[in-house]
């Protein structure tokens, strides 16, 4: 985990990024919610959140094992959605080098 | 390996249910459970739901043995009133530590592939997707 400055010239807040699936979704179901979703390389899929105290918290909630916690069914369920968007960020990412492959770009 | 046997009606108390969180659970009054089943001389719950079977296992609940049942895996658990009890918690959107649960799931997951794994390469092992 580590926090970065923001790509997005103009921005001028801060950027949580982590790759880890299961901390995305313990945030999801926190209330928290991504920016975007960055595929890194094969498999390897970064969210972004907003650096914000609320953020902290609940990163220290999930690594203490701390504070209220999500229903389990909420937490599989969002662990199930995270998966998916990886997923499809990853095919997305697929489909978009076969056609630069093809158009010769 | 131990034997798997189908477990008589009645042998099994009714679902001792809190008051609270069993409305609208009717358990059977003869007690014929059908995820019932008796492994090693142990009364064992059949659980197919993975998820279900991770926050058992990540509740502390005790894991007997896993099966391949042709389209995935089978979690047998001791059974117990607190099982019956942890499973209707479940329903109701009971909450365990995160990480547990996520630990577990991955347990679960692994157990699953082995105990199919094995099925496909053990001709001996009960595999109903072999059966004709």
């Amino acid at each position: 985990m580590k926090v970065v400055n923001t790509a997005n010239p103009g921005t001028a807040s801060e950027d949580f990024v982590t790759g880890n699936l299961e901390l995305s979704a313990f945030l999801l179901c926190t209330g928290i919610r991504w920016n975007s979703i960055q595929h890194v390389c094969f498999e390897l899929i970064q969210f972004r959140f907003t650096d914000k105290p609320e953020l902290r918290k609940a990163i220290g909630d999930f690594e203490r094992g701390t504070g209220p916690y999500p229903p389990a069914k909420a937490l599989f369920r969002a662990l199930r959605l995270v998966r998916a968007l990886a997923d499809a960020s990853n095919q997305i990412d697929a489909f978009i080098k076969d056609w630069r492959d093809y158009a010769g770009n | 390996m131990d034997k798997i046997t189908e477990k008589k009606p009645g042998r099994v108390p009714s679902a001792q249910l809190p008051s609270s969180r069993g409305q609208g659970y009717k358990a059977d009054p003869s007690g014929d459970h059908t995820n019932s089943r008796v492994i090693g001389g142990s009364e064992v719950h059949k659980i197919g739901d993975l998820e279900l079977a991770a926050f058992l296992a990540a509740t502390g609940e005790r894991l007997k043995a896993v099966r391949e049942n042709g389209s995935g895996a089978e979690f047998y658990f001791s059974e117990s009133p607190k099982l019956q009890h942890t499973i209707v918690e479940f329903a109701a959107g009971a909450a365990a530590p995160p990480k547990a649960l996520f630990t577990s799931l991955k347990l679960m997951t692994s157990l699953a592939k082995i105990a199919v794994m094995r099925s496909e390469t053990n001709p001996k092992t009960n595999n109903p997707r072999r059966v004709k």
